[in-house]
């Protein structure tokens, strides 16, 4: 069963789950339908972190998140959302080739559930319809199923009905089949689209029928897309009201012109149109009025432009020479002022100032209002918008917003749009790239001082300093244990008595040889031999009384040997463990070398492709601008020779 | 003279700006922001050329095993713990702050910008911390400050683990408590398959 949009939103549970994509309500009904239950949590980190980038419209991370996953394992657990994120990314970053290759790998694949295929189907459709590639288009939402997304199979009619337009197969477009179609929010779209389009063939009668099915459109919604249905009524009421006057319909056209809200962008058009409608019908001084209205406002709007002339058109026809010089004369005065405006704009706006502007931080919808009302008109402030703009909704957002209205028509351009997405995107990654050169550095002193610790690590050990040091204290540790053996053997109480005692008893050994070679020789030695015996018998006790003790402790001395030979041999095994088994720093020292120089390339190509797309754009900001000096000087001579011929013919009049 | 003859051409430039292409006519209500595709009857070629496509893809590509590169030097796997945050339904909660203690010594903090808790809400999950850790046992904190919808909270949550050779990823949760109308936190460690 297919989950609606409201739905989905209303179980958050789902969207925790499988957190599928914004940009496509068709993936998340992909999630809802698909054989994956729902989770209650993300089942792999990085599918998590990705979506985390994607919600803040950061395109880059995002990206990179999924692209790390690909190197590595993957993304588990997801089903297909990580292809169709991965696709919505590339979309959403100006790659449509790789958007389409991972669309078109997806589709290959027999096995996906109808929803994946469909919602593939749909996004390549678009890309081919961004490419103008109609045929394509048709053919991609042809095989979109009767099951798809509700909001989306909308906006895919939509797009059906446009396609249908670009070929000129207008016959099967009625306003019955555009009802059928539940076009939502797009029905006052295709209907303003149809109605152009039967007005640029020349059948003016279907035009209105169209333009009328639209102003007579109810509208439920929200208020933004209110305000949407209610510029394209105006749009539709000012259509139909110059298509009436090319009929020579002046009444019918000044009705529908009427209907045009005076707050609207479209009352500039709908004021002049009025207008001539009224001169049409030598009604002078109801043309006035409009004209009036329009010439208090900004001379940025061409339709402004041409209300400096047509009101002193209208004092002169209403016999009024004197008023229709001093408009005249006004107009010149504002339209000289304008050029040399103009010419300003041209002579400050640099490609370095593009490029800064195209960097500069996005800014919401809301501050974007602010600003807006703080400028002047005629301040070229272009903005970036945060508003959820990328290269999916191209159509239909402004990247750059402007108050100058002389660049609103370039601006509204989708390739002007996208050239300025392009730059945006080039400059980010610039910077990315920019950002990895000093960490690159501080790798490679990273991994030098690796290199030179390991080194020192290995030279030690090649000297066997520590080998030798653990032999010798080894065999000092084993003449030790001989030693504590022999003297527990023997019980040498003497070996560990103290100094005096040791010395003494030395004394009394050195006595009794003496006492024997003088026994030898016949001499009475028996008083010597007693006082001897006695002494040798007190030093013995005062060593035997100490022996435990002195035995313990020269213990303990081979405990502490045992413990530092220990402690040697875990640093030897430990420096033999970390040279033997560590990272190999050659391979790390060879890639880091390898993407450094990939960075230095890469940024250097980036510089080069950035230089030349900020002076196309600058050229085409700069050709817009001189479109409109032209315009304006053309105006300001047609009032010089107004202003010329009124003076010529009020000089006339005084010689007669 | 500005008479008629000048008049009508001014008049077929208008009404050719009327009826021109719906492409204006979006750019009509593109001062309204539209919230999302609005279909054109003549949408342009766009001017993406693959020489830019080819580039973005090369440095994405670039970009991707830098960061591959970066870990393996910085982080290498028996040493690498990584911490991520993640919040599941998150109506008693809306999340201010958190911080982040490893062995009592604070390693992460973050203050959230609405975005960021918007990301959070619709399912994103940030990596909140990266860093090195011996073998052994540690003791991972964090302190969550937010507000509920009836009081605000300040509250903890603790986990001894015990690194070992393998990477440690940790998950810090909040989640809804539906049978106790308010937020849990807990931290969840994820074991390497």
């Amino acid at each position: 069963m297919m989950h609606s949009l409201a739905e989905w939103f209303s179980n958050k549970r789902t969207l925790a789950a499988v957190p599928a994509l914004c940009l496509s309500a068709a993936m998340l009904s992909v999630n809802a339908q698909g054989a994956e239950k729902p989770k209650s949590e993300v089942a792999d980190l990085r599918y998590g972190v990705s979506l985390y980038h994607y919600y803040q419209q950061d395109y880059i991370p995002a990206i990179t998140e999924l692209l790390v996953a690909d190197a590595r394992d993957g993304i588990r657990g997801h089903g297909n959302n990580p292809e169709l994120i991965a696709g919505g990314l590339s979309l959403a970053f100006g790659m449509q080739n790789h958007a389409e290759q991972l669309f078109t790998q997806l589709l290959q694949d027999n096995s996906r559930p109808q929803n994946v295929r469909d919602a593939a189907w749909f996004y390549l459709g678009k890309l081919q319809y961004a490419r103008a590639d109609w045929a394509g288009a048709a053919s991609s939402f042809s095989r979109v199923s009767e099951t798809f997304n509700e909001n989306l199979s909308a906006e895919m009619h939509s797009l059906q009905i446009n396609l249908q337009i670009k070929q000129n197969d207008l016959t099967p477009l009625s306003i019955k089949k555009v009802e059928q179609n539940k076009l939502a929010q797009w029905e006052a779209f295709a209907l303003y689209n149809l109605g152009a389009a039967h007005a640029r063939n020349g059948d003016m009668k279907t035009a209105k029928l169209f333009f009328n099915e639209l102003t007579d459109l109810s509208f439920d919604g929200n208020s933004q897309s209110h305000a949407e249905y209610l510029t394209l009524q105006d749009k539709a009421h000012t259509a139909t009201g110059y298509t009436y006057l090319q009929e020579k319909s002046y009444l019918a056209a000044i009705q529908e012109f009427r209907q045009v809200r005076l707050e609207g962008i479209e009352s500039n058009q709908a004021l002049l149109g009025y207008g001539w409608a009224a001169i049409a019908q030598e009604k002078y001084v109801e043309a006035i009025k409009p004209w009036q209205v329009l010439q208090q406002r900004s001379l940025l709007f061409p339709a402004a432009q041409e209300a400096l002339l047509a009101l002193p058109f209208a004092y002169e026809k209403l016999n009024a020479p004197g008023d229709a010089l001093r408009e005249y004369e006004a107009a010149e005065k504002l339209l000289s002022q304008e050029i040399h405006l103009v010419r300003d704009m041209r002579l400050t706006l640099t490609s370095g100032e593009l490029l800064t502007l195209v960097s500069s931080k996005p800014v919401s919808s809301t501050e974007l209002k602010e600003l807006e009302k703080k400028n002047e008109p005629g301040t070229l402030t272009a903005l970036i918008t945060d508003d959820g703009q990328n290269w999916l909704k191209l159509s239909d957002t402004s990247v750059i917003k402007t108050r100058s209205i002389y660049l609103r028509e370039l601006f509204a351009q989708n390739n002007f749009q996208s050239a300025v997405l392009d730059l945006r995107d080039l400059l980010k990654l610039q910077k990315l790239l920019a950002d990895w050169q000093p960490k690159l550095k501080a790798y490679d002193e990273l991994l030098q001082q690796k290199q030179a610790w390991r080194q020192q690590k290995e030279q030690q050990l090649a000297q066997h300093s520590l080998a030798q040091k653990q032999i010798s204290m080894q065999q000092e540790r084993d003449a030790l244990v001989a030693r504590i053996a022999t003297i527990k053997a023997n019980n040498d109480y003497i070996a560990l008595a103290d100094a005096q005692t040791r010395k003494r008893f030395a004394a009394v050994e050195r006595s009794t040889n003496t006492i024997a070679r003088m026994k030898a020789e016949g001499q009475d030695t028996l008083e010597y031999e007693e006082r001897l015996w006695v002494s040798r018998g007190i030093l013995l006790w005062r060593a035997a009384q100490d022996f435990p003790a002195n035995l313990a402790t020269l213990e303990d001395s081979l405990a502490t040997m045992d413990s530092a030979i220990a402690k040697i041999k875990t640093s030897r095994a430990k420096i033999e463990s970390i040279t033997a088994g560590a990272q190999d720093l050659q391979p790390l020292f060879a890639r880091l070398q390898q993407q450094q120089a990939q960075v230095d390339s890469q940024l250097k190509d980036l510089n080069g492709v950035i230089d030349v797309r900020a002076e196309q754009l600058r050229r085409k900001v700069d050709a817009q601008l001189a479109a409109h000096e032209q315009r304006l000087n053309r105006y300001l001579a047609q009032s010089n020779l107004a202003v010329a011929r009124l003076y010529d013919t009020a000089l006339r009049k005084q010689a007669k | 003279m500005f008479n008629q003859s000048v008049k009508l051409p001014l008049l077929g430039f208008i009404l050719a700006l009327c009826l021109g292409t719906a492409a204006q006519a979006q750019d009509a209500v593109t001062t309204a922001a539209p919230s999302s595709t609005a279909p054109t009857e003549s949408v342009q070629k766009p001017a993406v050329t693959p020489e830019v496509e080819n580039l973005k893809v090369s440095v994405l590509n670039l970009n991707r095993d830098l960061l591959i590169l970066e870990e393996e030097l910085l982080y290498p796997a028996s040493n690498q713990v990584a911490i991520y945050l993640s919040m599941d339904l998150g109506q008693f909660f809306n999340l201010d702050a958190v911080k982040l203690e490893i062995n009592n010594k604070l390693v992460a903090s973050e203050l959230y910008t609405d975005k960021q808790i918007n990301a959070l809400f619709r399912g994103g999950v940030q990596r909140l911390y990266v860093g090195n850790l011996k073998t052994g046992e540690h003791e991972i904190s964090a302190y969550f400050t937010g507000r509920g919808p009836q009081q605000d909270y300040k509250r903890g949550a603790k986990l001894v683990v015990n690194k070992t050779q393998a990477p440690l990823v940790l998950e810090l949760k909040i989640l809804d408590s539906t049978a106790q109308l308010q937020p849990t936190f807990e931290i969840k460690e994820w074991k390497a398959e």
